[in-house]
């Protein structure tokens, strides 16, 4: 358990910038993270009453404010059906509503977890993250570059394409040993493959071959490893039918 | 320091530290319902509502609740009283632990879906709330039967 | 009221929160314990320095080694004496042999305090090389014990040199020779991990001192008569100086069947004469209180090609880890739990081992030797029908044991009451046996698949278990049973509240039960071995047939009556049929002036067998060819445990211990590092089943009707969990072809064996 040497409540954005970059200053969101962390006692520094919470339409995209909570995003209705439902799909095995009733967007996103599926299917979906200093960028970039920006929101295209979402797991709210999203768009797919167990990764591939040759060389093509629940050779082994079955459209509800 | 909210339908004002969880809180101050499976918000023993929703109070900081409701199974005693009838007919209490973190979550489930609802849409919600006694079918069934209870003429 | 569905009488109560557990009774100045553990799987401490620990604020003292006495090795097995456990503990070690294992313990004013403490105690260890696999740990490796460290009260093959915790032999005839004489042998070696109880409640002891010199402690155990005993040896002190009481227990599957902290508690307040507590994390109670014992078991079953099973050689390696608790019962219910479910065939043989690694310890977990045993003996079957092209429920039927047939090994050595062919073909139908047998493809990667398997158990330990209850007349009509049974969430107090009320033929508001306390209950061994309705009941139901016997006499001589009159719902009647008086007024004069006779009987329980309910399962599941992930689509249960005494609690039983073993067939996987710590160590990395991992599960009981249970009872605790793991075996064989030997099956070792099957030119079934 994360353990507070003092707990801050910024006025601004522009303060809670500034405190998150001195060392031993974490974010408290939703504090589900806290459970999971342990080490060097740290100041905590409040987000949530800083960030946006819901979700709205703007135009062709949906804006999801960082401090919605995963409970929420699951149960909206503009979600329920149609492509953009492997959003729910990708957090539904995350225990139960009381857990996805804390654990925000901005802290799913901020974790970086290997095991996240959420981050997969956002990564497929080719989310951008609204940085407080860093403005719009793709979510990838973000995930990639050093946790020094706070995420304000989350913007997402109503009409993404055609997706799916695929996972596979022991237990039903086990972390998943492999799961893969796609999004096709325009004649290029987008195939994310996470759990791997390292963070998810997204590889863009034109849609001009068989959809079974394109999920066995984008599946190989993605480094994995052993942990508890798999060995990398296992995972490599099921790759390409988890990104085939994706590709195919598994996990959407129509 | 001092951290006030509500507990329970009461105003209260708590000494706490920047470590203490809200589910150790609620123990303190008398609400033994709360348990403690995990210390780290896997099990869903801990559940209570936090403005009405269902939450993992084992990961929440106290000090960080200032003029939020919260509420435990001793502040719905009533309604919990009435699932827990259908649960005890079942024989689906056992040894009791999971018991009320799965009244609170059933209780707050209550309040998003309407009847009939299906023993599929129960399970679903229920998958956050760890039973090592029961296989959960006799939770799943007490749940359904509650959940359905102005359906077959029962209250 | 027996066979009635009645709710438990602590049910409502629970489920609201109120005050009932351990943790519930422990008063804010109660001392807090922590404990130091080991970092090492095998060492010997030249020194603890304790003076950084004691220098915290708010630590009152810390207790090690030097302690609690070294001078003679007991176990904390919370087993009746004389104990079949090796014994090879102290209350607090010199020697550490597991990574975790407590080193000393800070007892403190907070849990701050405590926890703080345990930061800064340093010890110097002088290094010992560990052993971890028990496959090679006998000869292999440095023995755990040298001489002197180790006692058995009688010969249960402990070789202490050898790292042989203990043996357990049996012969019938000679089994090799029939075996050289089978048509075929189907021989099979299974390995099963081991297994976390994760019981929602962790292990927690609070203890105080009374005042008069003696120790109060109020601790979630099974056996507070064992309990009492072992600490109170381990400690140097007389047993009557330490009364133990169970209050309501958030459940423990045999992991609360070893007292492996209540010692330091008791230790603590003997030291400082203040109350004191130890509530252990879900981590602590994961990672150093017990597993289920891993194994190693290898089947040889000879039969003739017709399928007559003819010779059976069962050979079987538990992981006892580093201490020897159950470890020899285990070996004993490995073989006679599970041999006794097939008809007695010429020769059969169990030899059983169970060897020290530098582990957590094992130690008793539901079903206690026979699941591990079970999913190799009924993995054979399933082979040998597979071979043979014969359907492997014919298989069984022609082969399973009979009520009235003998068996060597069975306890009590023929079986009284048995509707086990029924159970079969009855669970055949329910789960659509004939249209699904053996499996079907339902697309280009799912196949469907049916498979069962049969077990059996025990009601109590045959010449081992002894029990009394006492039941008592109370001058207001009511009626007060006094048992030291433990109810761990099972409700076996309410089954005991059903027999006695049926016995005494009143409502069950008129009986009220006091259990689970040294001081004023009568001895019980505990709950273990499933014995709560068999043996307990058993006592009961004699304490209340002696009450009805004595109340008559009371009655015939209080109203001078020619013959004794007898209790019917509340009432006295006489012959015939009138009525002399309530039952209430009876108890006012009996207790009055006049006469000051309270009426109290104490019935007795001596087990001489222990008759086996038996469970056949069956389980419908889907495979996916291109990941190996298995998802359960129905299971059936059928169960005959004698007569039903509560039908609800009986249903809940069987489906609480098939979802566990589904856990265990599928996913739980205890996980050690290459130097001993376990890796598995929280609820993250351990899975156990959730909500929408269990399928329907359809149970149906048919009541046999054993003769020596009460009112026909046999227990049924642990018989409803080993049938989950080698029916899903099962159903992948039919699915696949393919034999899945090591637990747990998980979506890898799936797909490891249908590549191995297709390079080796194999096809699947469909």
């Amino acid at each position: 358990m994360l353990k507070l040497t003092e707990l801050k409540t910024p006025a601004s954005l522009e303060e809670a910038y500034e405190l998150l970059r001195l060392p031993h200053h974490t974010a408290l969101a939703g504090g589900t993270l806290s459970q999971l962390q342990a080490g060097e006692p740290t100041v905590g520094v409040e987000l949530t009453h800083l960030l946006p919470s819901g979700i709205t339409r703007d135009g062709c995209r949906l804006r999801i404010g960082a401090m919605t909570v995963l409970r929420t995003l699951e149960t909206d209705p503009a979600l329920q059906t149609g492509c953009l439902s492997i959003l729910p799909a990708s957090v539904r095995h995350l225990q139960g509503p009381a857990l996805r009733n804390l654990i925000t967007v901005g802290g799913a996103v901020g974790a970086r977890f290997p095991q996240s599926e959420f981050l997969t299917a956002l990564l497929a979906l080719d989310a951008q993250a609204v940085l407080y200093r860093g403005g719009t960028v793709p979510l990838e970039t973000y995930l990639n570059a050093p946790p020094e920006d706070i995420v304000c929101e989350l913007l997402v295209d109503r009409e993404p394409g055609q997706t799916g979402f695929c996972a596979v797991r022991n237990s039903y709210v086990d972390q998943p040993i492999l799961c893969a999203a796609a999004c096709l768009r325009e004649g290029t797919w987008r195939i994310a493959v996470g759990a791997r167990p390292f963070l998810t990764e997204v590889r863009t591939c034109p849609a001009s071959r068989d959809i079974r040759e394109i999920a066995a060389d984008c599946g190989a093509s993605f480094r994995m490893g052993d942990d508890l629940k798999a060995t990398a050779d296992y995972r490599r082994r099921i790759c390409p039918a988890i990104v085939r079955r994706a590709m195919e459209g598994e996990g959407v509800c129509r | 320091m001092q951290v006030s909210l509500h507990v329970n339908g009461r105003p209260v004002t708590w000494e706490t530290t920047l470590s203490q969880t809200l589910a150790d809180a609620l123990r303190e101050h008398g609400c033994t319902s709360v348990k403690c499976g995990c210390e780290q918000g896997t099990c869903g023993m801990c559940t209570v509502w936090l403005d009405g929703k269902p939450v993992l109070s084992c990961s929440l900081l106290l000090c960080r609740l200032s003029g939020r409701e919260v509420t435990t199974v001793e502040g719905v005693e009533p309604q919990a009283r009435v699932l827990a009838s259908y649960l005890v007919a079942e024989g689906g209490d056992q040894c009791g632990f999971c018991a009320p973190g799965y009244i609170m979550t059933i209780l707050a489930m209550e309040k998003e879906v309407s009847a009939p609802v299906s023993e599929e849409t129960v399970q679903a919600y229920l998958a956050g709330n760890l039973c090592r006694c029961t296989g959960y079918r006799s939770k799943l069934r007490a749940a359904v039967k509650y959940l359905n209870r102005s359906q077959n003429g029962t209250v | 009221m027996i066979q009635k569905p009645v709710g438990k009488v602590d049910g409502m109560a629970a489920c609201l929160g109120k005050p009932l557990y351990v943790e519930d009774f422990i008063p804010r100045n109660a001392l807090r314990l922590k404990i130091v553990q080991s970092p090492h799987a095998f060492a010997y401490i030249e020194k603890i320095d304790t003076a950084r620990a004691l220098a915290v604020h708010g630590v009152v003292c810390v207790l090690t080694y030097e302690d609690v006495p070294q001078d003679h090795p007991i176990t904390l097995a919370a087993e009746a004496a004389p104990e079949g456990s090796t014994h090879d503990r102290v209350i607090l070690e010199r020697t550490v042999r597991f990574v975790g294992e407590p080193v000393a313990v800070i007892v403190a004013e907070t849990e701050e305090a405590a926890e703080a403490g345990a930061r800064l105690v340093d010890v110097t260890y002088r290094l010992r090389t560990p052993h971890f696999d028990y496959e090679t740990a006998i000869d292999d490796g440095i023995p755990l014990y040298g001489p002197g460290e180790s006692f058995v009260h009688f010969d249960n093959g402990h070789v202490p040199e050898r790292n042989i915790i203990a043996r357990k032999d049996r012969v019938y005839q000679d089994v090799e020779t029939v075996l050289a004489d089978c048509d075929v042998v189907e021989d099979v070696t299974v390995h099963t991990q081991a297994q976390a109880h994760i019981q929602a409640e962790t292990h927690r002891t609070y203890c105080y001192p009374d005042g008069r010199g003696r120790l109060v402690m109020i601790t979630s155990c099974q056996s507070v008569f064992n309990t009492q005993r072992i600490i109170t040896e381990g400690l140097g002190i007389p047993a009557y100086r330490l009364r133990v009481i169970k209050p309501k227990v958030g459940g423990a599957f045999g992991g609360k069947n070893t007292s492996y902290f209540e010692g330091l508690v008791a230790a603590a307040v003997l030291k400082t004469d203040r109350p004191c507590a130890l509530v252990l994390s879900r981590e602590e109670s994961m990672t150093i209180s017990n597993t289920r014992h891993a194994a190693r078991s290898r089947i040889r079953l000879g039969a003739s090609r017709d399928g007559t099973f003819r010779a059976l050689d069962i050979d079987m390696l538990i992981n006892g880890g580093a201490h020897g608790e159950h470890s020899f019962d285990v070996l004993n219910v490995g073989g006679g739990n599970t041999m006794p479910i097939y008809r007695c065939c010429e020769a059969e043989r169990f030899t059983g081992r169970a060897a020290y690694t530098n582990l957590v310890p094992a130690g008793a977990f539901r079903g206690f030797g026979a699941p591990q045993v079970v999913y190799g003996l009924e993995g054979a079957v399933s082979d040998l029908a597979w071979k043979l092209g014969m359907d492997s429920s014919e298989l069984r039927l022609k082969n399973i044991i009979h009520q009235g047939e003998k068996h060597p090994f069975l306890s009590g050595g023929v079986v009284n009451s048995s509707r086990l062919e029924e159970l079969i073909r009855r669970g055949r139908e329910l789960i659509g046996w004939e249209e699904e047998y053996p499996s079907h493809r339902v697309d280009d990667h799912t196949i469907q698949a049916v498979g069962m398997a049969i077990d059996m158990h025990g009601s109590g330990i045959g010449g081992l278990d002894s029990v009394n209850a006492t039941v008592s007349l109370n001058y207001d009509g009511s009626f007060t049973l006094f048992a030291g049974a433990c109810d761990l969430g099972t409700g076996g107090d309410t089954i005991l509240l059903q027999i006695a009320s049926q016995t005494l033929n009143v409502d069950m508001e008129r009986v009220q039960i006091e259990v689970s306390d040294t001081k004023t209950t009568p001895y019980d061994k505990g709950a273990y071995a499933s014995s709560t309705t068999y043996v307990t009941g058993n006592a009961v139901k004699d304490a209340c047939e002696q009450m009805l016997r004595r109340i008559g006499e009371t009655a015939q001589k209080l109203y001078g009556l020619e013959e004794p009159p007898h209790l019917s719902d509340g009432e006295l009647l006489d012959g015939g049929g009138n009525r002399v008086d309530t039952l209430e007024e009876f108890s006012h004069k009996i207790a009055s002036f006049s006469s000051a006779e309270q009426l109290t009987c104490t019935g007795a329980f001596k087990c001489p067998s222990a008759p086996p309910p038996y469970v056949a399962g069956f389980v419908k599941l889907r495979v996916d060819t291109e990941t190996g992930k298995v998802t359960l689509l129905n299971y059936v249960a059928m169960v005959d445990c004698g007569t039903v005494i509560n039908p609800n609690l009986a249903r809940v039983q069987v489906e609480g211990g098939i979802a566990q073993c589904m856990g265990y067939a599928l996913y739980e996987d205890m996980r050690f590092s290459k130097t001993g710590a376990m890796l598995s160590n929280d609820l993250q990395k351990y899975r156990i089943p959730c909500s929408m991992d269990v399928p329907p599960i359809q149970v149906e009981f048919l009541e046999s009707f054993e003769p020596s249970g009460p009112y026909g009872a046999k227990s049924m605790g642990e018989v409803t969990f080993h049938t989950a793991a080698p029916a899903i075996r099962e159903a992948l064989l039919h699915a696949t072809g393919c034999q899945l030997n090591t637990l747990p099956i998980t979506p890898e070792k799936v797909l490891a064996a249908l590549e191995e099957q297709k390079e080796k030119g194999g096809r699947l079934p469909c």
